[in-house]
Protein backbone atom coordinates (compact mmCIF):
# COMPACT_ATOMS: atom_id res chain seq x y z
CA UNK A 1 0.00 0.00 0.00
CA UNK A 2 2.88 2.51 0.81
CA UNK A 3 3.86 1.42 -2.84
CA UNK A 4 0.40 2.94 -3.92
CA UNK A 5 1.04 5.78 -1.88
CA UNK A 6 4.18 7.29 -2.78
CA UNK A 7 2.61 6.73 -6.42
CA UNK A 8 -0.37 9.38 -5.29
CA UNK A 9 2.38 11.83 -3.90
CA UNK A 10 4.47 11.43 -7.15
CA UNK A 11 1.27 12.41 -9.04
CA UNK A 12 0.32 15.11 -7.14
CA UNK A 13 3.64 16.87 -7.27
CA UNK A 14 3.35 16.17 -11.33
CA UNK A 15 -0.12 17.64 -11.65
CA UNK A 16 1.03 20.79 -9.85
CA UNK A 17 4.05 20.86 -12.45
CA UNK A 18 2.50 20.56 -15.63
CA UNK A 19 -1.22 20.65 -14.62
CA UNK A 20 -2.08 24.30 -15.73
CA UNK A 21 -0.29 23.25 -19.28
CA UNK A 22 -2.00 20.18 -19.59
CA UNK A 23 -5.54 22.01 -19.36
CA UNK A 24 -3.70 24.88 -21.68
CA UNK A 25 -2.74 21.48 -24.03
CA UNK A 26 -6.36 20.19 -23.98
CA UNK A 27 -8.43 23.41 -24.12
CA UNK A 28 -6.51 24.28 -27.68
CA UNK A 29 -6.83 20.41 -28.73
CA UNK A 30 -10.77 21.25 -28.14
CA UNK A 31 -9.79 24.55 -29.97
CA UNK A 32 -8.39 23.05 -32.74
CA UNK A 33 -10.83 20.57 -33.64
CA UNK A 34 -13.97 22.81 -33.73
CA UNK A 35 -12.12 25.41 -35.57
CA UNK A 36 -13.65 25.82 -39.27
CA UNK A 37 -9.99 25.28 -41.04
CA UNK A 38 -11.18 26.31 -44.30
CA UNK A 39 -11.33 30.09 -42.69
CA UNK A 40 -7.68 29.17 -41.26
CA UNK A 41 -6.44 28.61 -44.37
CA UNK A 42 -8.05 31.05 -46.46
CA UNK A 43 -7.16 29.68 -49.63
CA UNK A 44 -10.69 30.29 -51.13
CA UNK A 45 -10.59 34.08 -50.35
CA UNK A 46 -7.56 34.21 -52.88
CA UNK A 47 -7.70 32.26 -55.90
CA UNK A 48 -5.08 32.38 -58.87
CA UNK A 49 -6.90 33.79 -61.91
CA UNK A 50 -6.46 30.79 -64.20
CA UNK A 51 -7.40 32.15 -67.16
CA UNK A 52 -4.07 33.93 -67.82
CA UNK A 53 -1.85 32.09 -70.53
CA UNK A 54 1.02 32.28 -72.02
CA UNK A 55 0.73 31.92 -76.19
CA UNK A 56 4.21 32.38 -77.27
CA UNK A 57 7.27 31.44 -75.51
CA UNK A 58 9.87 34.19 -75.37
CA UNK A 59 13.96 34.10 -76.48
CA UNK A 60 14.89 32.73 -73.32
CA UNK A 61 18.53 32.75 -74.84
CA UNK A 62 18.90 36.30 -75.75
CA UNK A 63 17.81 37.92 -72.66
CA UNK A 64 20.08 35.64 -71.03
CA UNK A 65 23.04 36.76 -72.71
CA UNK A 66 22.74 39.96 -70.46
CA UNK A 67 22.42 38.10 -67.31
CA UNK A 68 25.60 35.58 -67.71
CA UNK A 69 25.46 34.47 -64.13
CA UNK A 70 21.30 33.45 -63.96
CA UNK A 71 20.67 30.61 -62.46
CA UNK A 72 16.89 30.95 -62.95
CA UNK A 73 14.67 31.93 -65.85
CA UNK A 74 10.89 32.24 -65.98
CA UNK A 75 8.23 33.33 -68.59
CA UNK A 76 5.15 34.01 -66.45
CA UNK A 77 1.93 35.90 -66.80
CA UNK A 78 1.09 39.41 -64.54
CA UNK A 79 -1.94 41.21 -65.39
CA UNK A 80 -2.46 39.24 -68.25
CA UNK A 81 0.90 40.35 -69.55
CA UNK A 82 4.08 37.59 -70.04
CA UNK A 83 6.82 38.86 -67.65
CA UNK A 84 10.23 37.28 -67.22
CA UNK A 85 11.47 36.50 -63.61
CA UNK A 86 15.14 36.11 -63.81
CA UNK A 87 16.85 34.80 -60.65
CA UNK A 88 20.61 36.04 -60.67
CA UNK A 89 23.01 35.29 -57.40
CA UNK A 90 19.94 34.62 -55.62
CA UNK A 91 18.16 37.99 -56.48
CA UNK A 92 14.97 38.13 -58.07
CA UNK A 93 14.01 40.04 -60.87
CA UNK A 94 10.86 41.05 -62.61
CA UNK A 95 11.60 42.41 -66.41
CA UNK A 96 9.21 43.28 -69.11
CA UNK A 97 9.53 40.84 -72.13
CA UNK A 98 9.08 43.55 -74.70
CA UNK A 99 11.12 46.74 -72.79
CA UNK A 100 13.52 44.37 -70.86
CA UNK A 101 12.98 47.04 -68.37
CA UNK A 102 12.67 45.70 -64.67
CA UNK A 103 9.21 45.74 -63.20
CA UNK A 104 8.47 47.96 -59.85
CA UNK A 105 5.98 46.35 -57.70
CA UNK A 106 4.12 49.73 -56.48
CA UNK A 107 1.18 49.91 -54.50
CA UNK A 108 -0.76 50.35 -57.29
CA UNK A 109 0.65 47.33 -59.03
CA UNK A 110 -0.07 45.38 -56.20
CA UNK A 111 -3.49 46.57 -56.10
CA UNK A 112 -4.42 45.62 -59.24
CA UNK A 113 -3.05 42.31 -58.67
CA UNK A 114 -4.87 41.06 -55.67
CA UNK A 115 -8.07 42.83 -57.37
CA UNK A 116 -7.80 40.42 -59.84
CA UNK A 117 -7.61 37.20 -57.67
CA UNK A 118 -9.31 38.23 -54.17
CA UNK A 119 -12.64 36.42 -53.95
CA UNK A 120 -13.65 37.44 -50.19
CA UNK A 121 -16.21 39.89 -50.66
CA UNK A 122 -14.90 42.65 -49.60
CA UNK A 123 -13.21 46.27 -49.76
CA UNK A 124 -9.87 47.22 -49.81
CA UNK A 125 -8.67 49.37 -47.11
CA UNK A 126 -5.18 49.70 -46.49
CA UNK A 127 -2.19 48.79 -48.56
CA UNK A 128 1.05 49.02 -46.20
CA UNK A 129 4.66 47.99 -47.03
CA UNK A 130 5.69 46.08 -44.63
CA UNK A 131 9.52 45.95 -43.65
CA UNK A 132 9.15 43.93 -40.11
CA UNK A 133 8.49 40.24 -39.11
CA UNK A 134 5.68 39.99 -37.07
CA UNK A 135 3.87 36.85 -35.63
CA UNK A 136 1.42 37.37 -38.77
CA UNK A 137 4.29 37.61 -41.69
CA UNK A 138 6.73 35.28 -40.28
CA UNK A 139 7.78 33.24 -43.09
CA UNK A 140 7.43 35.75 -45.41
CA UNK A 141 10.20 37.46 -47.55
CA UNK A 142 10.41 40.91 -46.57
CA UNK A 143 9.85 43.27 -47.87
CA UNK A 144 5.77 42.99 -48.09
CA UNK A 145 2.92 44.14 -48.94
CA UNK A 146 0.16 43.88 -46.91
CA UNK A 147 -3.53 44.29 -48.05
CA UNK A 148 -6.61 44.45 -45.51
CA UNK A 149 -9.72 43.85 -46.50
CA UNK A 150 -13.00 44.15 -44.70
CA UNK A 151 -14.79 40.81 -45.47
CA UNK A 152 -16.06 38.85 -43.06
CA UNK A 153 -13.02 36.93 -42.36
CA UNK A 154 -10.64 40.01 -41.44
CA UNK A 155 -8.34 39.06 -44.48
CA UNK A 156 -4.90 40.46 -44.47
CA UNK A 157 -3.22 39.15 -47.94
CA UNK A 158 0.43 39.27 -48.11
CA UNK A 159 2.85 39.69 -51.52
CA UNK A 160 6.48 39.89 -51.90
CA UNK A 161 6.93 43.52 -52.60
CA UNK A 162 10.10 42.56 -54.93
CA UNK A 163 8.50 40.16 -57.17
CA UNK A 164 4.80 40.68 -56.37
CA UNK A 165 4.13 36.91 -55.72
CA UNK A 166 1.33 36.14 -53.27
CA UNK A 167 2.57 34.97 -49.86
CA UNK A 168 -0.42 34.14 -47.74
CA UNK A 169 -3.44 35.17 -46.08
CA UNK A 170 -3.95 36.00 -42.64
CA UNK A 171 -7.76 35.74 -41.46
CA UNK A 172 -9.25 36.59 -38.23
CA UNK A 173 -9.40 32.23 -37.81
CA UNK A 174 -5.70 31.96 -38.48
CA UNK A 175 -5.25 34.50 -35.65
CA UNK A 176 -7.40 32.46 -33.58
CA UNK A 177 -5.76 29.06 -34.70
CA UNK A 178 -2.56 30.75 -33.72
CA UNK A 179 -2.60 32.35 -30.59
CA UNK A 180 -3.86 28.19 -29.47
CA UNK A 181 -1.02 26.89 -31.75
CA UNK A 182 1.58 29.12 -29.17
CA UNK A 183 -0.03 27.64 -26.07
CA UNK A 184 0.21 24.38 -27.43
CA UNK A 185 3.78 24.68 -28.54
CA UNK A 186 4.47 26.54 -25.42
CA UNK A 187 6.37 29.49 -27.42
CA UNK A 188 6.12 31.31 -24.48
CA UNK A 189 8.45 34.37 -25.99
CA UNK A 190 7.07 36.68 -23.30
CA UNK A 191 9.65 34.61 -20.98
CA UNK A 192 12.12 34.35 -23.18
CA UNK A 193 11.08 30.72 -24.31
CA UNK A 194 10.83 29.61 -27.77
CA UNK A 195 10.16 30.95 -31.59
CA UNK A 196 6.29 30.72 -33.11
CA UNK A 197 5.59 27.82 -34.58
CA UNK A 198 8.72 26.05 -32.86
CA UNK A 199 7.78 22.65 -31.28
CA UNK A 200 11.47 21.48 -30.57
CA UNK A 201 12.30 23.77 -27.32
CA UNK A 202 13.96 22.59 -23.59
CA UNK A 203 10.36 23.39 -22.30
CA UNK A 204 7.89 21.78 -24.31
CA UNK A 205 10.33 18.61 -24.10
CA UNK A 206 10.64 18.75 -20.47
CA UNK A 207 7.06 19.38 -20.13
CA UNK A 208 6.22 16.77 -22.20
CA UNK A 209 8.59 14.09 -20.14
CA UNK A 210 6.85 15.39 -16.85
CA UNK A 211 3.13 14.59 -18.75
CA UNK A 212 3.93 11.58 -19.67
CA UNK A 213 5.42 10.46 -16.21
CA UNK A 214 2.36 12.23 -14.74
CA UNK A 215 -0.09 10.11 -17.62
CA UNK A 216 1.94 6.79 -16.06
CA UNK A 217 1.30 7.53 -12.76
CA UNK A 218 -1.82 8.49 -13.19
CA UNK A 219 -2.50 4.97 -15.34
CA UNK A 220 -0.77 3.40 -12.53
CA UNK A 221 -3.26 4.62 -9.12
CA UNK A 222 -6.58 3.72 -11.89
CA UNK A 223 -5.50 0.50 -12.20
CA UNK A 224 -4.53 -0.18 -8.01
CA UNK A 225 -8.21 2.03 -7.55
CA UNK A 226 -10.31 -0.40 -8.94
CA UNK A 227 -11.19 -3.32 -7.86
CA UNK A 228 -12.92 -6.46 -9.22
CA UNK A 229 -15.81 -5.48 -6.71
CA UNK A 230 -16.37 -2.31 -8.40
CA UNK A 231 -16.99 -3.94 -11.75
CA UNK A 232 -19.40 -6.70 -10.14
CA UNK A 233 -21.25 -4.17 -8.60
CA UNK A 234 -21.37 -2.35 -11.60
CA UNK A 235 -22.86 -5.53 -13.56
CA UNK A 236 -25.08 -6.22 -10.52
CA UNK A 237 -27.13 -2.76 -11.19
CA UNK A 238 -27.48 -3.54 -14.56
CA UNK A 239 -28.62 -7.06 -14.44
CA UNK A 240 -31.87 -7.67 -13.29
CA UNK A 241 -31.73 -9.81 -10.40
CA UNK A 242 -33.23 -12.76 -9.73
CA UNK A 243 -36.05 -13.05 -6.71
CA UNK A 244 -37.29 -15.80 -4.53
CA UNK A 245 -40.23 -16.35 -2.14
CA UNK A 246 -39.78 -16.64 1.35
CA UNK A 247 -43.01 -17.56 3.66
CA UNK A 248 -42.47 -16.82 6.90
CA UNK A 249 -44.90 -18.52 9.26
CA UNK A 250 -45.16 -17.83 12.78
CA UNK A 251 -46.90 -19.40 16.00
CA UNK A 252 -50.04 -18.46 15.02
CA UNK A 253 -49.77 -20.23 12.06
CA UNK A 254 -49.62 -16.73 10.18
CA UNK A 255 -48.03 -16.49 6.88
CA UNK A 256 -46.15 -13.54 5.68
CA UNK A 257 -44.49 -13.67 2.22
CA UNK A 258 -41.13 -11.89 1.45
CA UNK A 259 -39.73 -11.27 -2.25
CA UNK A 260 -35.95 -12.24 -1.26
CA UNK A 261 -32.92 -11.45 -3.99
CA UNK A 262 -31.53 -15.18 -4.95
CA UNK A 263 -28.41 -16.32 -3.18
CA UNK A 264 -28.70 -13.29 -0.38
CA UNK A 265 -28.42 -15.29 2.73
CA UNK A 266 -31.49 -15.43 4.66
CA UNK A 267 -30.53 -13.99 8.01
CA UNK A 268 -29.89 -11.00 6.25
CA UNK A 269 -33.21 -10.67 4.48
CA UNK A 270 -34.79 -11.31 7.52
CA UNK A 271 -32.71 -8.32 9.48
CA UNK A 272 -33.76 -6.02 6.33
CA UNK A 273 -37.37 -7.14 7.50
CA UNK A 274 -36.05 -6.31 11.65
CA UNK A 275 -36.66 -9.56 12.06
CA UNK A 276 -33.36 -9.87 14.60
CA UNK A 277 -33.02 -13.18 15.11
CA UNK A 278 -31.22 -13.85 18.51
CA UNK A 279 -28.15 -14.29 16.90
CA UNK A 280 -24.83 -13.80 19.54
CA UNK A 281 -21.78 -15.29 17.16
CA UNK A 282 -22.97 -12.52 14.18
CA UNK A 283 -23.50 -15.19 11.58
CA UNK A 284 -20.41 -17.44 12.60
CA UNK A 285 -22.75 -20.34 12.68
CA UNK A 286 -21.61 -21.22 16.35
CA UNK A 287 -24.71 -19.87 18.61
CA UNK A 288 -27.40 -21.89 17.15
CA UNK A 289 -29.16 -18.66 18.09
CA UNK A 290 -30.14 -17.88 14.55
CA UNK A 291 -32.23 -21.18 14.09
CA UNK A 292 -35.36 -21.79 12.12
CA UNK A 293 -37.24 -24.02 10.64
CA UNK A 294 -37.50 -25.28 7.07
CA UNK A 295 -41.22 -26.14 6.38
CA UNK A 296 -41.24 -26.36 2.56
CA UNK A 297 -38.16 -25.73 0.32
CA UNK A 298 -36.54 -27.56 -2.39
CA UNK A 299 -34.11 -30.38 -1.58
CA UNK A 300 -30.57 -27.93 -2.22
CA UNK A 301 -31.71 -25.28 0.60
CA UNK A 302 -32.53 -28.78 2.61
CA UNK A 303 -28.42 -29.65 2.93
CA UNK A 304 -27.72 -28.68 5.82
CA UNK A 305 -23.26 -27.25 5.69
CA UNK A 306 -20.79 -28.89 7.65
CA UNK A 307 -20.97 -25.84 10.50
CA UNK A 308 -25.31 -27.00 11.15
CA UNK A 309 -24.31 -30.59 12.07
CA UNK A 310 -21.70 -29.48 14.35
CA UNK A 311 -24.43 -26.76 15.98
CA UNK A 312 -27.44 -28.75 15.65
CA UNK A 313 -28.27 -32.39 16.67
CA UNK A 314 -29.63 -34.79 14.29
CA UNK A 315 -32.67 -34.85 15.04
CA UNK A 316 -33.04 -30.89 14.85
CA UNK A 317 -31.42 -31.52 11.32
CA UNK A 318 -33.82 -34.31 10.31
CA UNK A 319 -37.10 -32.28 11.68
CA UNK A 320 -35.81 -29.19 9.15
CA UNK A 321 -34.04 -26.96 11.59
CA UNK A 322 -31.37 -24.89 10.00
CA UNK A 323 -29.09 -21.75 10.50
CA UNK A 324 -30.40 -18.43 8.88
CA UNK A 325 -26.93 -17.44 8.76
CA UNK A 326 -25.72 -20.44 6.72
CA UNK A 327 -29.03 -20.55 4.46
CA UNK A 328 -28.47 -18.61 1.46
CA UNK A 329 -32.19 -17.93 -0.43
CA UNK A 330 -31.64 -20.02 -4.18
CA UNK A 331 -34.95 -21.27 -4.05
CA UNK A 332 -38.76 -20.73 -2.62
CA UNK A 333 -39.01 -21.46 0.61
CA UNK A 334 -41.59 -21.51 3.64
CA UNK A 335 -39.85 -21.28 7.28
CA UNK A 336 -41.37 -21.49 10.67
CA UNK A 337 -39.40 -18.64 12.93
CA UNK A 338 -39.05 -19.14 16.66
CA UNK A 339 -41.62 -18.58 18.80
CA UNK A 340 -40.16 -15.24 20.63
CA UNK A 341 -40.24 -13.54 16.90
CA UNK A 342 -42.97 -12.39 15.03
CA UNK A 343 -42.84 -11.69 11.37
CA UNK B 1 -3.99 10.64 -22.00
CA UNK B 2 -0.86 8.15 -22.12
CA UNK B 3 -1.40 8.05 -26.04
CA UNK B 4 -0.90 12.10 -26.63
CA UNK B 5 1.77 12.44 -24.20
CA UNK B 6 3.95 9.79 -26.00
CA UNK B 7 3.16 10.94 -29.52
CA UNK B 8 3.72 14.06 -28.11
CA UNK B 9 7.37 13.41 -26.59
CA UNK B 10 8.55 12.58 -29.31
CA UNK B 11 7.06 14.92 -32.07
CA UNK B 12 8.55 17.71 -30.04
CA UNK B 13 11.76 15.84 -28.86
CA UNK B 14 13.49 14.91 -31.87
CA UNK B 15 14.16 18.05 -33.93
CA UNK B 16 11.74 18.67 -36.99
CA UNK B 17 14.74 19.50 -39.34
CA UNK B 18 16.00 15.81 -38.18
CA UNK B 19 12.86 14.55 -38.96
CA UNK B 20 12.32 16.07 -42.46
CA UNK B 21 16.01 14.73 -42.99
CA UNK B 22 17.50 17.93 -43.58
CA UNK B 23 20.91 16.39 -42.69
CA UNK B 24 20.59 13.91 -45.46
CA UNK B 25 21.70 16.15 -48.60
CA UNK B 26 23.97 19.00 -49.83
CA UNK B 27 22.87 22.06 -50.57
CA UNK B 28 23.92 22.25 -53.93
CA UNK B 29 25.16 25.74 -54.97
CA UNK B 30 22.63 26.65 -58.50
CA UNK B 31 24.01 25.88 -61.74
CA UNK B 32 24.17 29.11 -64.00
CA UNK B 33 22.57 28.42 -67.49
CA UNK B 34 24.66 28.69 -70.46
CA UNK B 35 22.78 30.76 -72.88
CA UNK B 36 24.68 29.60 -75.87
CA UNK B 37 23.62 26.46 -75.89
CA UNK B 38 19.67 27.20 -75.01
CA UNK B 39 17.31 26.36 -78.18
CA UNK B 40 14.04 27.96 -77.83
CA UNK B 41 10.69 26.25 -77.41
CA UNK B 42 9.04 24.77 -80.78
CA UNK B 43 5.85 26.75 -81.26
CA UNK B 44 4.44 23.09 -82.02
CA UNK B 45 5.30 22.33 -78.16
CA UNK B 46 3.41 24.95 -77.04
CA UNK B 47 0.46 24.58 -78.55
CA UNK B 48 0.30 20.72 -77.97
CA UNK B 49 0.62 21.83 -74.15
CA UNK B 50 -1.93 25.16 -74.25
CA UNK B 51 -2.99 26.41 -72.20
CA UNK B 52 0.18 26.85 -70.70
CA UNK B 53 0.65 28.89 -66.73
CA UNK B 54 4.49 29.55 -66.95
CA UNK B 55 7.38 28.47 -68.45
CA UNK B 56 11.05 28.04 -65.94
CA UNK B 57 14.21 27.51 -67.64
CA UNK B 58 16.62 25.49 -64.46
CA UNK B 59 19.84 23.54 -64.64
CA UNK B 60 19.18 20.13 -62.56
CA UNK B 61 22.95 18.67 -62.24
CA UNK B 62 23.96 19.97 -65.80
CA UNK B 63 20.93 19.22 -67.46
CA UNK B 64 19.50 22.38 -68.82
CA UNK B 65 15.84 22.24 -68.63
CA UNK B 66 12.47 24.11 -69.30
CA UNK B 67 9.75 23.01 -67.02
CA UNK B 68 6.47 23.88 -68.69
CA UNK B 69 3.59 24.42 -66.36
CA UNK B 70 0.37 23.61 -67.86
CA UNK B 71 -3.27 23.53 -65.90
CA UNK B 72 -3.45 19.21 -66.54
CA UNK B 73 0.47 18.80 -66.19
CA UNK B 74 4.47 19.40 -66.05
CA UNK B 75 6.36 18.75 -68.88
CA UNK B 76 9.96 18.45 -68.98
CA UNK B 77 11.37 20.07 -72.30
CA UNK B 78 15.59 19.17 -72.88
CA UNK B 79 16.63 22.94 -73.07
CA UNK B 80 19.52 22.20 -75.45
CA UNK B 81 17.81 19.48 -77.99
CA UNK B 82 14.44 21.58 -77.89
CA UNK B 83 12.50 18.29 -77.45
CA UNK B 84 10.53 16.66 -74.22
CA UNK B 85 12.60 14.88 -72.53
CA UNK B 86 12.65 11.07 -71.83
CA UNK B 87 13.00 9.32 -68.78
CA UNK B 88 16.03 9.64 -66.78
CA UNK B 89 17.89 6.23 -66.69
CA UNK B 90 18.70 4.44 -63.34
CA UNK B 91 22.66 5.02 -63.74
CA UNK B 92 22.15 8.46 -63.92
CA UNK B 93 19.39 8.70 -61.14
CA UNK B 94 22.20 6.92 -59.05
CA UNK B 95 24.65 9.50 -59.97
CA UNK B 96 22.83 12.47 -58.95
CA UNK B 97 21.45 10.50 -55.90
CA UNK B 98 25.23 10.16 -54.67
CA UNK B 99 26.32 13.59 -55.80
CA UNK B 100 23.58 15.17 -53.69
CA UNK B 101 23.60 12.74 -50.60
CA UNK B 102 25.61 13.66 -47.44
CA UNK B 103 25.30 10.17 -45.32
CA UNK B 104 27.64 7.74 -45.10
CA UNK B 105 25.84 4.47 -46.38
CA UNK B 106 25.57 2.98 -49.56
CA UNK B 107 22.64 2.69 -51.74
CA UNK B 108 20.41 -0.53 -51.16
CA UNK B 109 17.80 0.22 -53.98
CA UNK B 110 17.05 2.76 -57.17
CA UNK B 111 13.54 1.54 -58.48
CA UNK B 112 11.26 3.44 -61.14
CA UNK B 113 7.93 3.28 -59.19
CA UNK B 114 4.58 3.89 -61.55
CA UNK B 115 3.28 6.56 -58.65
CA UNK B 116 4.03 7.80 -55.80
CA UNK B 117 4.01 5.91 -52.88
CA UNK B 118 1.42 6.89 -50.10
CA UNK B 119 4.08 8.64 -48.08
CA UNK B 120 5.01 11.16 -50.57
CA UNK B 121 1.23 12.07 -51.31
CA UNK B 122 0.34 9.16 -53.73
CA UNK B 123 0.15 11.14 -57.28
CA UNK B 124 -0.27 8.99 -60.01
CA UNK B 125 3.09 9.89 -62.17
CA UNK B 126 6.08 7.77 -61.96
CA UNK B 127 9.15 8.61 -59.50
CA UNK B 128 12.65 6.94 -59.04
CA UNK B 129 12.93 6.38 -55.65
CA UNK B 130 16.37 5.63 -54.68
CA UNK B 131 16.62 3.45 -50.88
CA UNK B 132 19.60 3.71 -48.50
CA UNK B 133 21.18 1.39 -46.72
CA UNK B 134 21.26 2.89 -43.45
CA UNK B 135 19.12 1.68 -41.17
CA UNK B 136 16.65 3.97 -41.14
CA UNK B 137 15.26 3.22 -44.59
CA UNK B 138 16.64 7.03 -45.68
CA UNK B 139 14.78 7.71 -49.13
CA UNK B 140 15.31 9.85 -51.62
CA UNK B 141 12.74 10.77 -54.69
CA UNK B 142 13.66 12.21 -58.05
CA UNK B 143 11.29 13.29 -60.49
CA UNK B 144 11.63 10.95 -63.60
CA UNK B 145 12.51 13.17 -66.59
CA UNK B 146 14.51 16.14 -64.83
CA UNK B 147 16.00 13.96 -61.86
CA UNK B 148 15.18 17.06 -59.78
CA UNK B 149 14.99 15.89 -55.96
CA UNK B 150 11.22 15.69 -55.34
CA UNK B 151 11.14 14.31 -51.33
CA UNK B 152 12.95 12.46 -48.86
CA UNK B 153 12.04 10.14 -46.34
CA UNK B 154 13.48 8.57 -43.24
CA UNK B 155 12.23 5.88 -41.18
CA UNK B 156 12.04 8.52 -38.51
CA UNK B 157 9.54 10.45 -40.69
CA UNK B 158 7.50 7.79 -41.02
CA UNK B 159 7.44 7.26 -37.38
CA UNK B 160 6.66 11.25 -36.79
CA UNK B 161 3.80 10.96 -39.55
CA UNK B 162 2.33 7.68 -37.55
CA UNK B 163 2.05 9.01 -33.89
CA UNK B 164 0.65 12.59 -35.25
CA UNK B 165 -2.04 10.25 -36.56
CA UNK B 166 -2.30 9.13 -33.27
CA UNK B 167 -1.93 12.31 -31.78
CA UNK B 168 -4.72 13.84 -33.85
CA UNK B 169 -6.99 10.56 -33.33
CA UNK B 170 -7.23 10.03 -37.00
CA UNK B 171 -7.83 6.41 -37.05
CA UNK B 172 -8.23 4.68 -40.28
CA UNK B 173 -11.69 2.81 -41.34
CA UNK B 174 -13.68 4.49 -38.64
CA UNK B 175 -14.63 6.92 -41.76
CA UNK B 176 -15.72 10.41 -40.65
CA UNK B 177 -16.42 9.84 -37.03
CA UNK B 178 -12.46 10.81 -36.62
CA UNK B 179 -13.16 13.93 -35.52
CA UNK B 180 -16.12 13.20 -33.14
CA UNK B 181 -13.66 10.41 -31.56
CA UNK B 182 -11.12 13.48 -30.75
CA UNK B 183 -13.64 15.75 -29.88
CA UNK B 184 -15.03 12.91 -27.05
CA UNK B 185 -11.64 12.46 -25.88
CA UNK B 186 -10.53 15.73 -25.56
CA UNK B 187 -13.37 16.76 -23.88
CA UNK B 188 -13.52 13.87 -21.41
CA UNK B 189 -9.99 14.74 -20.66
CA UNK B 190 -11.32 18.54 -20.29
CA UNK B 191 -13.19 17.23 -17.59
CA UNK B 192 -11.32 14.68 -15.68
CA UNK B 193 -8.15 17.96 -15.51
CA UNK B 194 -10.91 19.93 -14.27
CA UNK B 195 -11.76 17.66 -11.70
CA UNK B 196 -8.09 16.77 -10.98
CA UNK B 197 -7.23 19.68 -10.57
CA UNK B 198 -10.19 20.55 -7.91
CA UNK B 199 -8.56 17.25 -6.15
CA UNK B 200 -5.43 18.87 -6.16
CA UNK B 201 -6.64 22.15 -4.64
CA UNK B 202 -7.83 20.61 -1.57
CA UNK B 203 -5.37 18.16 -1.41
CA UNK B 204 -2.55 20.94 -0.77
CA UNK B 205 -5.08 23.28 1.14
CA UNK B 206 -5.75 20.04 2.99
CA UNK B 207 -2.40 19.45 4.17
CA UNK B 208 -1.58 22.96 5.38
CA UNK B 209 -3.95 22.57 8.12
Amino acid sequence: MSFINSFKRLHKWLALLVGIQLILWIVSGIVFSFINHDSVDGGFIYKKNKTNQIIQAENFAKLLKNYPTATELSQITLLGKSVFKLVVENKTLLLDTQTRESIVIDEDLIKQISQENYRGGGELQQVNLINESSDENRGFSLPSWQLVYDDEFDSHLYFSAKTGEYQGIRTSSWRTFDFFMMLHFMDYEFLGIGQRGDFNHALIIIAAIILLLFSMSGMLLIYSSFSRKDFINIINRFVQHKKFTVTLIDKNNAKKNLKVDKDKRLMDALSEQNIELDSVCGGGGICGGCRIKLVNADESVQLAHLVEHDTLDDDELKQGYRLACQLSVDANMSIELPDNIEP
Amino acid sequence: MLIWSISGLYMTAVDLDIIHGDHLVKELKPNIIESDKISPISEQIIEQLAPIQSIKLKVYFEQSVYEIRSAKQLTIVDAITGEIKADLAAKVIEQQANEIYAGEASIASVERLPAYPGEVGGRKQPVWQVQYDDGLRSTLYFHVQSGRLISKRTDLWRAFDFLWLLHIMEYQGVGGMTGIIFRVFSITSMLMALFGSWLLFYRLKGEHQ
